[in-house]
């Protein structure tokens, strides 16, 4: 892992954190509650929103690293050139379904402002979403990168 | 028109998640809703208890599956049953089974154990045929087992009670153990394979050896069914389980190995949960538009037996299983077919264990199967070898799938009780 751009670091580090985070909460919370029958009000909600952001975080790295849910069982069939133009196009209309996520997100984050609502504590629930449009922003950053890989690699090697 | 579109893309490898929210964000804008509505779904998700049971059941999944957990219990079986003609082949069932249910299901089982328990058959002079199958078949073997992430999944897309369908999945499981096991006992006698015992003082040494791993599933139910805890709380306590023992106690990982197996989990927790999200945007719309009802609607003026409807459900299932990722699967499927098996007088969790038990099967069935991609890879075999070798296996389990799906008092006797 040390060889890895910093960024890629950080960005695994953050990930690692909230999974402590959660790990620590979530037993914290089972030991004072039988022991002391003690409950948090709160801790609750900030144990899903860390699943939240747990889970869009996951997905980030998932983009980078190629790891993203597709249906490749008629891809297994063509030859592996043919293969990475397709895959390329795939990634670039993706690339621009999730820009368009990353804008309706803002959207949604802007709306959430207004209402005022809170998410756990007093942490106000607009905060919380905001890893909406950055992921969906990031993401589409990463898909439009592979598939430029792809494109090249695909003329490459012919 | 969508539908077709949609499924091209699918098909050209657009992600899966990519292509549910298109269909989504589509419809909504037809229908003229305002599109934040996909991410209100998305962030509904931040409401679902149960979710906190998936990433720390995957981290629990990844860290057993880097220790060395597999040849312990490779280890105690052999010992266990290596004397019994036929023995190792039921032991191999066993493991898999075993290990699936302990990963979570998160489809690390040939990969992790392929490598340990195709040789130990391979010596056991059984036909290399019939080893070859047995382990392809039984890489999802053990998925009704708890704490199987497609079942707490189903549990949350459904809104059935986890902890029942923990339940219910027992019986069916263990008839797909059993019904592989006396075919393995039958070619074990058949071929005369030697028989092979570490001898019963290996043992109690063995059943130590494995006894952290053996204990985590006592955890697991005395914990939820104890009334102690909430499935997503024995999630966190298995995780902080195999934490401890994979690196305090038994030290087989180091901290400096954990940061990559943690992000390892999360990137298919990750590629989970964007699908999860996308898909509770496109299950809003579909209840909006009613396309249940009218699909239910369309399919009752077809179907009038409840028997004719399980069928069909059956064959839709196996050929979803062999298509797409289980997942997925169960994400798009599930909200289509459950207010229709409702109708049908089918069990909410019956239909989830009939819709594993295919997914199960599914993933072993020619021509595109995941099991018989990986296991290609993983032995090194030409996939149409796989196929013929795999077929005695899904014959049975297709048996076991008729009487799970007929009987529904074998997945509902314990839940109703």
């Amino acid at each position: 892992m040390s060889g890895q751009p910093i960024l890629y670091r950080l960005e695994t580090g953050f990930l690692v954190l909230l999974v402590v985070c959660l790990l620590v909460l979530t037993c914290g919370q089972i030991l004072v509650r039988n022991l002391f029958s003690i409950t948090f009000l709160g801790t609750e909600s900030l144990v899903r929103h860390l699943v939240l952001w747990i889970g869009l975080a996951g997905a980030l790295v998932a983009t980078r690293l190629d790891k993203h849910i597709r249906i490749d069982a008629a891809l297994r069939l063509l030859p592996s050139r043919a293969r990475a133009i397709v895959l390329s196009g795939a990634d670039f209309f993706a690339a621009a379904l999730c820009s368009y996520l990353a804008y309706i997100a803002g959207r949604f984050v802007l709306d959430e402002r207004a209402f005022g609502t809170t998410a756990f504590f007093a942490v106000p629930a607009w905060i919380a979403q905001l890893c909406f449009p950055l992921v969906f922003g990031l993401m589409a950053l990463r898909f439009f990168l592979e598939g430029g890989r792809r494109l090249r690699t695909s003329t490459d090697h012919p | 028109m969508s539908s077709l579109l949609a499924t091209l893309a699918a098909l050209a490898g657009v992600p899966l998640f990519v292509v549910i929210s298109a269909m989504a964000l589509l419809h909504f804008s037809i229908a003229e809703i305002d599109l934040t509505v996909v991410f209100i779904e998305m962030y509904r998700l931040a409401e679902t208890p149960t979710l906190t049971a998936i990433p720390l059941f995957a981290l629990t999944g990844f860290l057993l599956a880097e220790s060395g957990a597999a040849s312990r219990l490779v280890r105690f079986s052999q010992a266990l049953l290596g004397w019994l003609p036929g023995g190792l082949a039921i032991m191999a069932i066993i493991v898999c089974a075993l290990f699936t249910a302990l990963t979570g299901a998160s489809g690390m089982t040939i990969v992790a154990l392929g490598g340990l328990l195709l040789p130990a058959l391979r010596q056991q002079r059984l036909p290399d045929s019939f080893s070859l199958g047995l382990i392809t078949t039984s890489g999802s073997l053990g998925l009704l087992f708890p704490p199987s992430l497609p079942l707490i999944i189903y549990g949350i897309v459904s809104e059935t009670p986890v902890d029942q369908l923990f339940i219910a999945g027992i019986a069916p499981g263990l008839l797909l153990v059993g019904a592989l096991s006396c075919y393995s006992l039958f070619q074990g006698r058949r071929c005369a394979a030697p028989e092979h015992s570490t001898g019963w003082r290996e043992l109690p040494q063995a059943f130590v050896a494995c006894g952290w791993e053996l204990l985590l599933p006592v955890v697991i139910f005395g914990g939820i069914y104890g009334g102690f805890i909430a499935v997503s709380e024995a999630a966190a306590l298995s995780a902080l389980y195999a934490l401890v023992v994979v690196v305090l106690i038994r030290r087989e990982i180091s901290i400096g190995q954990l940061p990559k197996i943690i992000c390892d989990s999360m990137v298919l927790v990750g590629g989970i949960f964007v699908v999860l999200a996308a898909a509770m945007a496109y299950t809003n719309y579909l209840i909006d538009a009613e396309i249940p009802t009218r699909l239910l609607a369309y399919i009752e003026t077809h179907i009038s037996s409840r028997l004719l409807f399980l069928i069909l459900l059956n064959v839709f299932l196996l050929a979803v299983g062999c298509m797409i990722d289980m997942f997925s699967a169960l994400l798009i499927v599930v909200p289509l077919i459950l207010p229709i098996a409702e109708a049908y007088d089918v069990h909410p969790i019956h239909l989830g264990i009939i819709f594993l038990t295919n997914l199960e099967i599914g993933y072993s069935t020619p021509p595109v199967g995941l099991n018989l991609f990986i296991a290609s890879i993983r032995f090194e075999q030409p996939v149409h070898r796989l196929y013929r070798v795999s077929l005695p296996f899904l014959l049975i389990l297709l048996a076991c799938l008729v009487v799970i799906t007929y009987w529904a008092d074998l997945s509902l006797f314990f839940v109703e009780s």
